[in-house]
C-alpha cells in the first residue's frame, strides 16, 4: 500500500474481489477516503477515490462552500 | 479520525457504507458494485456521471438514523425484502445504537428503496422508511427470515407484560399482546416451525415456578398459558 494509507479493518467479499475502504492523509490535517478493490482472481487492487462529500456528514456538507461539494472519483491500479 | 467509512455489508450487488459519527448519529451510503468495477477499468478512472448532473442527488445519496445523540452502534443487520421493481431494490435495517453516555439504547427499524436507474456507481435512496423505534427496550428479538421483531419495555415485574409484535414492511399491521398480568420474563423466542411466540417466565419474582406463554403468529388463534 502507497505510505501514509491505512486501511479499515473490516472487509467483505463479493464474487472475486476483497472490498474495503482506506484513508489517505494528504496533509496535516487532510484525509481522503476511498474504497479497496483487491481482484483475488487477477491479484490487481484497486483504489477508488471516492468524493469525499460523499463520505462527510449532511450538516459538514451544508456548511461547506459549493465547490467543495463536488465529487471525483478516480481511481488509480 | 471520527468520521471513517466503513464497509459494511454487501447485499446482491449493493455495497452499503456506514459512517459513525460522535454525536451526530450513524449515516448510510450505497454504491452499486458491478458499476463500480467497471469504473476502475477505464483509462483514468472516469466514470460517465458528471459532477454537475451528480450535485443535486447528493442529498439522497445517503441516510441518517434518527437516534439522535446516538455514541456508537451496538448491533446492524441489513438484509432484502420483497421489491416491485427491479431496478428500486429494497432493503431492512435494523439497528442498535448507544445514545447519551452508552447508559441507553434505542431499537430502529428502517425500510429503505434504492434508485439503480441513475447512472454511475454511486446509487441514491430513493425512499427512507422509519418503521418503528423502540426506546430502551428491556429484551427485543429479531427473526429476519419472517421480519419478525418483538419487544418487552419491561421485564422486571413491575407492571403487566405487554409485547409488540410486528412485521417489518407491513407497518400498519403490528400489534401488541397484553397479558393481563405480572410476571419476571426469562425468556422471548419465536418457534417459526411450530408458529408461535413462546414467553418464558415466571409468576413470582423470587420463586421458581416456571410458566410460559404461547401467542401464535397466525393472530386468529387464541393464545395459551403452559405451566
Amino acid at each position: 500500500m502507497e505510505q501514509g494509507t491505512s486501511l479499515y479493518p473490516v472487509m467483505l467479499i463479493w464474487r472475486d474481489y476483497l472490498i474495503g475502504s482506506y484513508s489517505r492523509r494528504r496533509d496535516i490535517n487532510k484525509w481522503t477516503y476511498g474504497l479497496l478493490l483487491w481482484s483475488l482472481r487477477e491479484n490487481v487492487t484497486s483504489y477508488v477515490e471516492v468524493c469525499n462529500s460523499l463520505f462527510r456528514s449532511l450538516d459538514a456538507l451544508n456548511d461547506s462552500p459549493i465547490d467543495d461539494k463536488l465529487p471525483v472519483l478516480h481511481q488509480s491500479l | 479520525m471520527t468520521n471513517y467509512p466503513c464497509c459494511t455489508k454487501v447485499c446482491d450487488d449493493i455495497l452499503f457504507i456506514r459512517l459513525n459519527l460522535v454525536a451526530s448519529g450513524t449515516t448510510y451510503r450505497c454504491i452499486h458494485l458491478p458499476t463500480l468495477v467497471v469504473t476502475t477499468q477505464h483509462p483514468g478512472g472516469s466514470i460517465d456521471l458528471t459532477e454537475n448532473a451528480f450535485a443535486p442527488l447528493l442529498p439522497e445519496c445517503k441516510f441518517e438514523t434518527c437516534a439522535n445523540g446516538s455514541v456508537g452502534l451496538v448491533h446492524e443487520e441489513i438484509y432484502s425484502i420483497p421489491s416491485c421493481l427491479p431496478n428500486h431494490p429494497r432493503y431492512c435495517f435494523v439497528l442498535t445504537q448507544y445514545l447519551d453516555s452508552g447508559e441507553r439504547t434505542d431499537w430502529e427499524i428502517l425500510e429503505v428503496e434504492i434508485d439503480l436507474s441513475i447512472p454511475g456507481p454511486i446509487k441514491i435512496f430513493s425512499r427512507v422508511s422509519r418503521q418503528y423505534t423502540v426506546a430502551c427496550p428491556a429484551n427485543i428479538v429479531h427473526h429476519s427470515v419472517d421480519d419478525l421483531l418483538l419487544s418487552a419495555d419491561d421485564f422486571m415485574f413491575s407492571k403487566p407484560l405487554e409485547v409488540r409484535f410486528l412485521q417489518v414492511g407491513k407497518p400498519d399491521v403490528w400489534r401488541e399482546l397484553k397479558l393481563g398480568k405480572k410476571i419476571y420474563v426469562t425468556g422471548l423466542q419465536v418457534d417459526r416451525d411450530a408458529g408461535c411466540i413462546i414467553v418464558s417466565g415466571s409468576g413470582d419474582l423470587h420463586g421458581p415456578r416456571g410458566l410460559s406463554f404461547i401467542w401464535w403468529v397466525d393472530d386468529r388463534k387464541p393464545g395459551a398459558v403452559v405451566q
